[in-house]
């Protein structure tokens, strides 16, 4: 479905953020703060006690402290409802037996080679229904198709097992942050060289993170995902030479100080891929082919690019040099572009033999019950929502977005949508489709439980499909009933504006649910349907237009175990009380 | 005629240049901005970033002097730089326009092959058996959705026969790792052509049959056919000789028109088989509002179709001795 993955791509762009990383302005209360909303902030949602949950949350180097804090805020959000989550996954892998590959929630399959085999081959090919955009740069890489190269040609200090657990891939070990969470050190591995021979030291880390500090990387993916270290903005915005917080102690020690505690500094730093400081000229402000050419590609990692062509895709070798850990039995990796029609036959026939990450139940159920083929799977780290107006319009009273989301059969679109009764037995308990009972990542350290609903949170309100509900919650909160069936509350009719996207197959099939269900509890549903471009520039946060939607929908992505990707303060405004 | 040929060419200039500002008004006037798909949809980019974005490729001036500095520009043959694959336009369409001419091609001549003699023949024979037959054939030629066709190809046939590739321009194998020889690659890439050049072969030859058939029976009805016949010809001179070359002017005509379609890509067909053709990028740049490479393979269709019409008309006065062609 072409509107999941451009909304994949959308997703794959919104990092962990900082609390710097404001932009445009909105009309604040009389007099007391200008209200700012930041980045990815489109449900505009503003409230004292959640930011300041989710500030303690982050700014924190105790993970324990960190959690206690994320729970208030998660019990806050849900009393706010600001999102109505309508569907999470279970991401499949379906390959031809005898290739054996572990994967995990943040370990897919290009994270996964150095324990990977295959019974009777060399070479793993990897279909996939996109093609690769051919940024294969750790700072470029938008899509998660061109982030599968870079997981294969380049290390980062730190790296995810398939259990979840982190472990040193250029770094010896995890390091612990200091007492006063204001610096965390790392020791790289001896020996490490990138695929042209040259050693992997210290300076190459420091100059990784200074190009993603460099004021022409402004505005690229992970732009703000630093902003703790300090020096960080002396160098982007200021005069600095150096981004000081980086300190380079000898060859393989690296010190990075923090301007404050952060609870993801270390698996943030610890997650960006090493480039080489010698591949290509640099001086401050002009990136060049570090940014132009991001097809030249030069890690340090198990394997190197061998070919690439947008059409066809890209194949990967073995790097001669490689110093690293791992076995990496696989000689050769392709990746190659198959048409959506034709997947499960590509798979049959040989043309390919590893399908990553569907979400299709159409390919998934035939696959399952196919007995020369396997399959593993887990919590896809990204949800499908809905995102009420928070600032304008019926949905600002968060009595209405809570009786919508009393309102909605989440369940009941999950089943229909996600439907695996041809699947094979044992994969229709997996739960392709599920419920998230909130709006965070599902695998998130501590509260991904809580989200699949494997757990509870005391307090936090639970949006069971119920319509009595929705209609009491109404009632209570003043929409009463007008003589058209439509409610009404000081002279505002209970309109609600729904921004779809078009050839959304999930809006197909939950639109016409929801007018059902909310036409039931009074609401008078009006649906207009754009471009996911035009969508994203009317909801977005330099859009100046809150008076024509009320709700919209989008799927998007976390980063991975990480509590602060969307609910953050990139995600809710922050209070400028310096006015 | 050569003084037909260059007055044609010169007329159809501010034709052409209508048309430029025509293409360029309505890919400029899509709704979305084409900085913001450039940049990524919700990325962290303010509004300072896609100001400077849109200062780096020059959209922030007005349109007028957009289009004259890309007139300008595309007139130098620079045609600008895809901003969805980063690469210039022209690198680009002259990387993907081969592959797309190639299975055109290919499946024009076969259907060519195929649709001459048999359009001749359910004229010869009209009204019979075999006329109707071949008539409905086309009919399901030309309905049948290339879509359709293409799956019910690669299900039915490509899966049953092993070394029968279903999708894709190359073997993967040896387009990633080398091929040995260039008789190697050019054989692999006939072998990947088969299915879809059949698909393409099937509907192209509904056309051209009907029109050859058609053709060859308002022709064969003639007053000139029937004394060629009474002078006591044979009757094979008296089709091929005579009536075909007559039914060839239409023909001509058609094929004329034909060849600016040669080199843009049946979309729908290069998605199912995976082919690297022209259509399916430039689908992805309207939806991604790559205007430079939009514009770009917009006016390269409409001055094909601007050539083609005019080879149609030179062939007609070339093959038709009845008609003088001015100047």
């Amino acid at each position: 479905m072409k509107s999941k993955k451009l909304a994949g791509a959308l997703a794959a762009l919104l990092a962990a953020t900082s609390m710097a990383g404001c932009s445009g302005s909105g009309e604040g209360d009389a007099g007391t703060a200008a209200v700012i909303y930041g980045g990815s902030n489109y449900v505009r949602i503003v409230d004292e006690e959640l930011n300041n949950a989710l500030i303690a949350g982050k700014k924190t180097t105790d993970m324990d402290a960190s959690i206690e804090s994320y729970k208030k805020a998660f019990v806050k959000e849900s009393e706010l409802a600001p999102y109505l989550p309508i569907y999470g996954n279970h991401l499949f892998n379906i390959f031809k037996k005898g290739v054996n590959v572990t994967t995990g929630p943040v370990c897919n399959w290009s994270q996964a080679l150095a324990d990977a085999s295959i019974d009777g081959g060399d070479t793993l090919v990897v279909g996939m229904t996109q093609e690769l955009a051919g940024l294969f740069s750790p700072l470029y890489a938008i899509s998660s198709y061109d982030q599968y190269v870079v997981n294969m040609v380049y290390q980062s200090l730190l790296a995810y097992d398939a259990n979840s657990e982190l472990y040193g891939q250029a770094a010896v070990e995890v390091p612990e942050a200091a007492e006063d969470g204001k610096s965390v050190t790392f020791k790289l591995r001896e020996g490490l060289k990138f695929s042209d021979g040259s050693d992997l030291t210290a300076e190459d880390v420091k100059f990784t993170f200074t190009l993603a500090a460099d004021p022409e990387y402004i505005g690229g993916r992970l732009d703000g995902t630093f902003d703790f270290i300090e020096g960080w903005d002396d160098y982007q915005e200021g005069e600095a030479e150096e981004v000081s917080g980086i300190v380079v102690d000898d060859d393989h020690t690296i010190t990075f100080k923090l301007a404050e505690p952060d609870i993801d500094a270390v698996t943030a730093i610890g997650s960006l891929g090493i480039l080489s400081s010698e591949q290509f000229p640099y001086s401050k402000g002009a990136m060049g082919e570090y940014k132009d050419n991001n097809s030249a590609t030069l890690g340090s990692n198990a394997y190197k690019v061998h070919n690439y062509d947008k059409s066809s895709g890209a194949s990967l070798v073995k790097n001669e040099n490689y110093a690293g850990e791992g076995e990496f039995s696989i000689p050769k990796v392709v990746i190659k572009t198959v048409a959506a029609s034709t997947e499960l036959a590509s798979l049959q026939n040989g043309d390919v033999n590893y399908y990553p990450e569907l979400i299709e139940p159409g390919i998934i159920a035939p696959a399952t019950k196919d007995d020369k083929l396997a399959y593993d799977y887990y919590f896809r780290a990204a949800e499908g929502y809905v995102g009420f107006n928070c600032a304008d319009g019926p949905t600002a009273d968060p009595a209405v977005r809570q009786a919508l989301s009393y309102a909605t059969d989440r369940q009941g679109f999950v089943d229909a949508f996600y439907d695996m009764s041809k699947a094979a037995e044992d994969a229709q308990n997996v739960g392709l489709g599920y419920v998230p009972t909130a709006f965070w990542s599902p695998v998130a350290v501590g509260m991904g439980d809580a989200t699949t609903g494997t757990s509870e949170i005391e307090g936090a309100v639970k949006y069971d499909f119920d319509i009595e509900k929705a209609k009491q919650v109404l009632e209570e909160a003043g929409w009463v009933e007008g003589s058209d069936g439509i409610r009404e509350k000081d002279g505002q009719k209970l309109t609600i504006k729904f921004l779809a996207s078009e050839g959304n197959a999930v809006l197909d099939m939950l639109i016409p649910m929801i007018m059902d269900s909310w036409g039931q509890i009074g609401v008078d549903l009006q649906q207009s349907t754009v471009d996911f471009n035009t969508l994203i520039d009317t909801v977005g946060i330099d859009s100046v237009d809150t008076t024509s939607w009320s709700c919209f929908f989008m799927a998007t992505s976390f980063t991975g175990l990480s509590n602060t990707s969307m609910n953050d303060l990139l995600g809710y405004t922050e209070f400028n009380l310096s006015e | 005629m050569l003084k037909y040929i260059v007055k044609r060419l010169l007329t159809s200039i501010p034709v052409l240049l209508i048309i430029t500002m025509v293409i360029f008004g309505v890919v400029k006037s899509m709704p979305g901005d084409e900085v913001s798909a450039y940049l990524g949809p919700g990325t962290r980019a303010t509004a300072v970033i896609r100001q400077q974005a849109r200062v780096k490729y020059g959209l922030d001036k007005p349109l007028p002097e957009q289009y004259v500095r890309w007139l300008g520009r595309t007139l130098t043959g620079n045609l600008g730089t895809s901003t969805t694959l980063r690469k210039p336009v022209g690198e680009v369409i002259g990387s993907y326009v081969w592959n797309t001419f190639i299975l055109n091609a290919a499946a024009l001549i076969i259907a060519l092959i195929f649709a001459i003699p048999i359009g001749i023949r359910q004229a010869v024979k009209k009204g019979s058996f075999e006329d109707n037959f071949w008539t409905v054939f086309s009919l399901l030629g030309i309905s049948v959705p290339t879509f359709f066709f293409g799956l019910v190809l690669i299900f039915f046939v490509g899966l049953r026969i092993d070394w029968m590739p279903i999708s894709g321009m190359r073997d993967t194998m040896l387009a990633n790792f080398g091929y040995s020889s260039i008789w190697q690659e050019i054989g692999d890439i006939l072998l990947h052509m088969i299915l879809p050049t059949t698909v393409l072969a099937f509907g192209t030859f509904a056309t051209f049959s009907r029109y050859v058939r058609n053709s060859m029976v308002e022709v064969i009805n003639q007053d000139y056919i029937r004394t060629a016949r009474a002078k006591g010809l044979k009757e094979k001179t008296v089709i091929y000789r005579h009536a075909f070359k007559n039914a060839l002017i239409p023909l001509v005509t058609l094929l004329g028109m034909y060849i600016p379609s040669l080199f843009s890509g049946a979309t729908i067909l290069e998605t199912v088989f995976v082919w690297p053709g022209i259509g399916k990028v430039l689908i992805d740049g309207i939806n991604q509002r790559d205007s430079a490479l939009v514009c770009a393979c917009l006016v390269f269709s409409a001055i094909l179709m601007i050539l083609g019409n005019l080879l149609s008309d030179v062939c007609y006065s070339l093959v038709d001795p009845r008609v003088k062609v001015d100047g």
